[in-house]
């Protein structure tokens, strides 16, 4: 948006008559047939055309046709080329054919230069935005050019997006004998044309629905190798070899390795917690640097490195003490690693995998067993929040490049147990006889349940995180006040994460004729957020598998008696259990309930049945007992 | 960007400096102290990630230098980021602005020194035409909590550049020492400079020293507190800002000339009254009133440009050319507004006033741009009216809300400037009216629901939906619906009326399923009171509150709801009618029954803008009764 801004500041004015080169033109002359609702543009036409050098230089031309159909499709009238060191940007130009025939250019002088990425500290990754002026009924066309030396010998193209494609093309001239091998993705396979090239016609827009598989893991791509097969292993071969070198042990290193693990009840723990917690998470990527890591000894040296670096250094310190350890590289989005297309490009992050005796993996859920290498723990050191012995939850149930002296294999990362992310809540509360509900509160929160809320809390101070607590009450409880909170473990993340507070509800029960209504649960809201299953394309997300449980005792004034009790709930379904109960025992109103999510994720068809599991789950989160 | 514009509007004197700068001594690197080593935590800010132990910054115009030195203290560990220093600069022309001198070092724990000798960046940040922003970044090594992390620079820019100065003091991390200072360029009677500033303690002002030079220094400066309904942060926020200015810097003086050369401006664009006398004539009324309505609705009807995203259109000359070509900008057609009713022959000028949305108006600040929006005044009957024809859709006789409530100065040759509060609102001014009409079938509650927008809520609805094509603007109206009511609601807009007008109320009608209402109490069936209100929560959840509470504008809510219930149930028992006084917040509700249906009304007036902070706990109160009262339970029984 601020490069928006920009653009119109700076350049108002700017604009050239001109006319339309004949590609646009002929993208304009095809018919826009009807396009669903809410479409507010549709790319015309969308031609990447590749030249690839015998050496492997390639010549990228790309050249984009939108029209603008409504007034939100303005957000589509930009012409954007990224570059680096490594990555040459030729030429850039745009046009703009408003709706009477006119014709306006841009060029790349016109454009807006920026940092391609904003959470390092330095990158070479740059990219040109030019803000083409539109309004509806307007075609924009955009064209740029890049020469580039590949890392790899593969281009990853993505033809859908946010709005409908009438035609995307691919298009490749190849050096004498080349040969290439395509590998379609969340597309079926459609046939090469002469050159060779792809054309498709009427791509659907990507459906935006809530709680979506992330993009990465549901677009249309088409992956072709050129000139090569390339395998996974292959992949992790060329990692390998960029960053076994960076592994080497120095005298400071080594005796830090010493310094940490002597003494040691679990070395390898102490050397993980050192390089999750000590290093500071510090990305500087330039050319070769966005792949190889720093060396260990230099990033031991600062105490700080981005993923890579961190995976390395604690690769480096592991081998010190004579453990075996891998990398493993990622994606933070479930599902982007297409197992059928080996290529470095589907990976944005770096783990480790550490080799570890099978009968240490007890009580260790980020475990795979490998039938070579054996017992693998997975270790993310960039996740400051995340428990040894676990996976952060954008990597459970995803895939990752184990990487090894040999090359490298896809491997499935686990997914957790409801057993590993745990929260359990005990409340101990007196109702007076004003109806005033006052007492104290304990939760405990394990896993990635803990994670989510270590991540937020430490972000605030002492104040804010009261301020923390008051807020996530008030969504329960409408004269709420929170006092005495307490945090304990809030810097460590294998420690449970236990949050105390003392809470004061005025008007909790309320008074109906001759009836006192007094709802059971108090706090907390266990099921997630329904959506509509009819129509619906994706899959379900859900917040991944936990397990909660409440424990709610409310001691009722004894000049009131008891008339009616909720009913007891029990609620199963193939990803969802849960069960409550009230009793009335002794003058204590007690709750108890149990809520465990089983996956990440939910097909189309089970949606039906979350929903219902999740208005089950709300219906008696809003019931009552009755006293009189 | 418009101070940006008006330093680089003043860029001309002569005479390059011929003097390096140096750091100042309190800016030299120091060993830490056995009281810095042993700080834990700042016990005006429990729990800070960091501290800022001092920081002294040193401007020195003559020389085109600002040295800048920072002692912060990592106490957790997530404080540690505050080791990545960015420092950002403008390279390209006219500031030809440059970062040197940059040195950095981390103080351990037991006091060992860990010298920066990393490489410094230099990134693109933004790079548009000639204008080039880049930052200088680095990263401090070895750092952990209990670390001191030092590091000065000095930013220069272009000699003979008067550059415009901005001291953002208050932090999201506890300050204790600051020192600032600042010596103007001798302009030689040329030019002048001033200061203004924002929520300095008590007592504490820059002062000019004998150096000529204006210092400030501060200590124990608390962290910004990040608020919900709070006044717009550059209002809150602990600052000093220095200006050159080639005009008069003492306010009352400012203000007269600055209202001389609006006078000027305005009139030559308004132009005499006989330019547009045709076309006022044709827009005639029977009353002066009705003229005003005729010649509003007019220019209601011309292409605003100020709301089209990608428009090229040249400013026009004067209000004629507005009135002929039936197109401007807003301010544009404000003025043709103001032309028109002068050739009809009424009492009307451009007032010139200071929108609140991103920081309140002073008197005492000798800037001009705090006054950038325009509205009409006219005077009927001896009354003043106020109008902003040049916001679309905005009703007769309402202005956005940003422009009301505000100072406003009239312009007229010869006339001394006065501020007056002007567009003064009310919250029948900006009303919400839901009504809804629904059956209770099993635990599922379905019917349809009238939305009634009137004034100000129907104006910034229709602005946020303005130019966007159908299904986008369905799309915001079923959102905003849809977050009134418990997870699961199904809604659908049927009919949309007063969209695209002024003179109409915005409403939106629409066909609703809501599950998640109904609960159980054992065998009996228990309803929220309030539909609308049965998800809502106290906006006000924390105890303790650091800055006034400020409401964009006064406002009325005001709901009936229906529930036809069932043969098989009838209603327990009717609930009492609440009431809540809290002086300028008012709250009622009322339930009724009538055969098996069951009627709710509910109102909420807030008859406020700005509400001192130590107000704030009955204000919470308020708020908690009023929650409390929405989701009051409506008990159901089986005949």
């Amino acid at each position: 948006m601020i490069a928006r801004v920009f653009a119109v500041l700076v350049f108002a004015g700017a604009l050239q008559a001109a006319s339309a080169p004949d590609w646009v033109r002929a993208a304009m002359a095809v018919p826009v047939p009807a396009q669903p609702p809410r479409t507010s543009a549709v790319v015309l036409s969308d031609t990447t055309s590749l030249t690839i050098a015998p050496s492997g230089e390639r010549k990228t031309v790309r050249r984009r046709v939108v029209k603008i159909l409504a007034p939100a499709g303005r957000d589509y009238a930009y012409g954007v080329a990224m570059f680096d060191d490594r990555t040459k940007l030729r030429t850039l130009r745009a046009w703009s054919i408003e709706p009477s025939g006119e014709v306006h250019k841009l060029k790349e002088r016109d454009a807006i230069e920026a940092s391609a990425s904003t959470f390092e500290v330095f990158t070479d990754a740059k990219l040109k935005y030019l803000d083409i002026p539109s309004e509806v009924g307007s075609v924009v066309a955009t064209e740029y050019e890049t020469r580039e030396q590949p890392y790899e010998p593969a281009t990853l193209w993505q033809f859908q997006e946010g709005i409908p494609v009438l035609r995307a093309r691919l298009e490749a001239r190849l050096p004498e004998g080349w040969r290439y091998t395509p590998t379609w993705m969340n597309h079926a396979a459609v046939e090469p044309l002469a050159g060779p090239a792809w054309e498709l016609t009427d791509i659907p827009a990507i459906a935006v629905e809530p709680r979506m598989p992330g993009a990465g893991a549901i677009v249309g791509r088409l992956g072709v190798q050129w000139n090569a097969s390339r395998s996974w292993s292959d992949v992790g071969a060329w990692y390998y070899g960029l960053a076994a070198s960076r592994m080497a042990a120095t005298p400071p290193l080594q005796a830090k390795a010493r310094e940490l693990t002597g003494g040691a009840a679990d070395p390898v723990r102490a050397l993980a917690r050192f390089a999750q917690r000590d290093i500071r998470y510090v990305a500087i990527e330039i050319g070769i640097g966005g792949y190889q890591p720093h060396p260990a000894g230099e990033v031991l040296a600062n105490r700080f490195g981005d993923c890579k670096d961190k995976a390395t250094l604690l690769q480096a310190m592991l081998k010190e003490l004579g453990v075996e350890s891998h990398a493993v590289l990622v994606h933070t989005t479930r599902g982007a690693v297409d197992p059928s297309f080996p290529t470095v490009h589907t990976f944005n992050h770096v783990i480790s995998a550490i080799r570890i005796p099978r009968e240490k993996a007890k009580g260790l859920d980020a475990v795979v067993e490998h039938p070579k290498l054996g017992t693998l723990l997975l270790f993310d050191p960039t996740s400051t929040v995340t428990p040894f012995g676990q996976l952060p939850p954008y990597l459970q149930a995803s895939r990752g490049l184990l990487v090894t002296p040999q090359g490298g294999e896809l491997i499935e990362l686990p997914a957790h147990a409801p057993e590993a992310s745990a929260l359990r809540r005990k409340a101990k509360l007196q109702l007076d006889a004003n109806g005033v509900l006052r007492g104290t509160v304990e939760e405990v929160r394990t896993g990635a349940v803990a994670s989510s809320w270590r991540g937020q809390l430490q972000a605030l101070n002492a104040a804010d995180r009261t301020k923390f607590v008051e807020s996530a009450l008030a969504s329960h409880l409408a004269h709420q006040t929170a006092s005495d909170v307490t945090i304990e473990n809030l810097d460590d993340p294998e420690a449970d994460l236990v949050v105390r507070y003392a809470v004061s509800a005025a008007g909790y029960a309320k008074r109906v004729a001759d009836m006192i209504l007094v709802r059971p649960r108090v706090l907390g809201a266990k099921g997630e957020s329904t959506v509509p299953a009819a129509g619906r394309q994706h899959a379900y997300v859900t917040e991944g598998p936990s397990l909660q449980t409440d424990d709610v005792e409310i001691a009722i004034p004894a000049v009131v008696k008891l008339d009616e009790l909720p009913k007891p709930v029990t609620v199963t379904t193939p990803h969802v259990q849960y069960t409550s109960n009230s009793t009335f025992e002794q003058g204590v109103l007690r709750y108890t309930r149990k809520y465990a999510m089983k996956t990440w994720s939910v097909e189309r068809d089970g949606i039906a049945s979350l929903n219902e599991a999740f208005a089950k789950i709300a219906a008696d989160e809003r019931a009552s007992a009755v006293f009189k | 960007m418009s101070r940006l514009i008006l330093a680089l509007s003043l860029c001309v004197l002569a005479g390059a400096n011929a003097f390096a700068a140096g750091f100042a001594k309190d800016q030299a690197f120091r060993p830490a102290t056995a009281e810095e080593i042993a700080l834990k935590d700042v016990s005006y800010a429990p729990g800070a990630p960091a501290v800022i132990l001092d920081w002294i910054q040193v401007d020195e115009d003559p020389l085109s230098v600002a040295s800048e030195y920072y002692r912060i203290k990592i106490l957790t560990e997530e404080g540690r980021k505050y080791a990545d220093v960015e420092v950002t600069y403008f390279s390209g022309f006219p500031f030809n602005g440059r970062v040197t001198d940059i040195e950095a070092r981390t103080i351990q724990p037991d006091g060992r020194i860990v010298p920066f000798n990393g490489k410094i960046y230099d990134k693109v940040v933004l790079k548009a035409g000639g204008m080039r922003l880049r930052a200088k970044t680095f990263s401090l090594a070895e750092v952990q909590p209990g670390s001191i992390l030092e590091y000065r620079y000095q930013r220069r820019w272009a000699d003979n550049l008067l550059r415009n100065t901005y001291w953002v003091i208050q932090r999201d991390i506890p300050v204790l020492h600051v020192r600032m200072s600042k010596e103007p360029y001798n302009t030689f009677g040329q030019y002048q400079s001033f200061f203004t500033y924002n929520n300095l303690p008590p007592g504490k002002v820059p002062t000019l020293t004998p150096r000529k030079t204006y210092d400030l220094e501060l200590t124990n400066v608390p962290v910004f507190a990040n608020e919900d309904f709070a006044p717009p942060e550059d209002s809150l926020k602990t600052s000093v800002n220095f200006y050159y200015s080639s005009g008069q810097v003492e306010p009352s003086k400012f203000w007269r000339a600055q209202s001389a050369s609006w006078n000027k401006s305005i009139e030559g664009f308004l132009g005499k009254p006989d330019a547009l006398r045709v076309q006022a004539q044709a827009l005639a009324g029977k009353t002066p009133m009705e003229t005003l309505q005729n010649i509003y609705a007019k220019v209601q009807t011309f292409r605003n440009l100020s709301f089209e995203d990608e428009t090229q259109a040249d400013d026009k000359k004067n209000a004629a050319a507005v009135v002929a070509q039936s197109e401007g900008y807003r301010v544009e057609l404000t003025r043709a507004f103001v032309a028109l009713a002068r050739a009809a022959g009424l009492d009307a000028n451009v007032l010139f006033v200071a929108p609140r949305d991103r920081y309140f108006f002073s008197p005492n600040i000798a800037n001009a741009d705090q006054m950038d929006g325009e509205i009409a005044e006219v005077t009927v009957d001896g009354k003043a009216h106020y109008f902003d024809p040049g916001t679309p859709t905005a009703p007769f006789g309402l202005v956005s809300w940003e422009k009301s409530n505000v100072p406003g100065l009239r312009v007229a040759k010869g006339a001394q400037p006065v501020f007056n509060t002007v567009a003064e609102q009310k919250p029948d001014q900006a009303v919400t009216r839901r009504g809804a009409d629904l059956r209770l079938n099993g635990d599922v509650l379905e019917g349809s629901v009238t939305a009634t927008f009137i004034g100000q809520e129907a104006l910034q609805r229709r602005l946020r939906i303005w130019g966007e094509d159908e299904a986008t603007r369905t799309k915001s109206l079923e959102d905003e619906a849809r977050r009134w009511f418990p997870d699961g609601a199904s809604v659908k807009l049927t009919q949309v009326t007063g969209a695209a007008t002024y003179a109409e109320p915005l409403v939106v009608k629409l066909d609703v399923t809501l599950p998640g209402l109904v609960s159980e109490a054992g065998s009996r069936t228990v309803l929220p009171v309030s539909v609308f209100e049965a998800n809502a929560r106290n906006p006000f959840s924390s105890a303790t509150r650091t800055h006034p509470i400020y409401y964009p504008y006064p406002h009325r809510e005001e709901d009936e709801v229906k529930v036809t219930l069932p043969e098989s149930l009838s209603l327990a028992a009717v609930p009492p009618p609440a009431l809540l006084n809290g002086g300028v917040l008012q709250y009622k509700n009322e339930v009724k029954q009538s055969g098996n249906a069951v009627t709710f009304t509910r109102s909420l007036t807030v008859d406020a803008m700005l509400i001192d902070q130590q107000y704030y706990k009955p204000l919470r109160n308020f708020y908690s009764s009023m929650v409390a009262a929405d989701q009051k339970p409506l008990v159901l029984v089986s005949k």
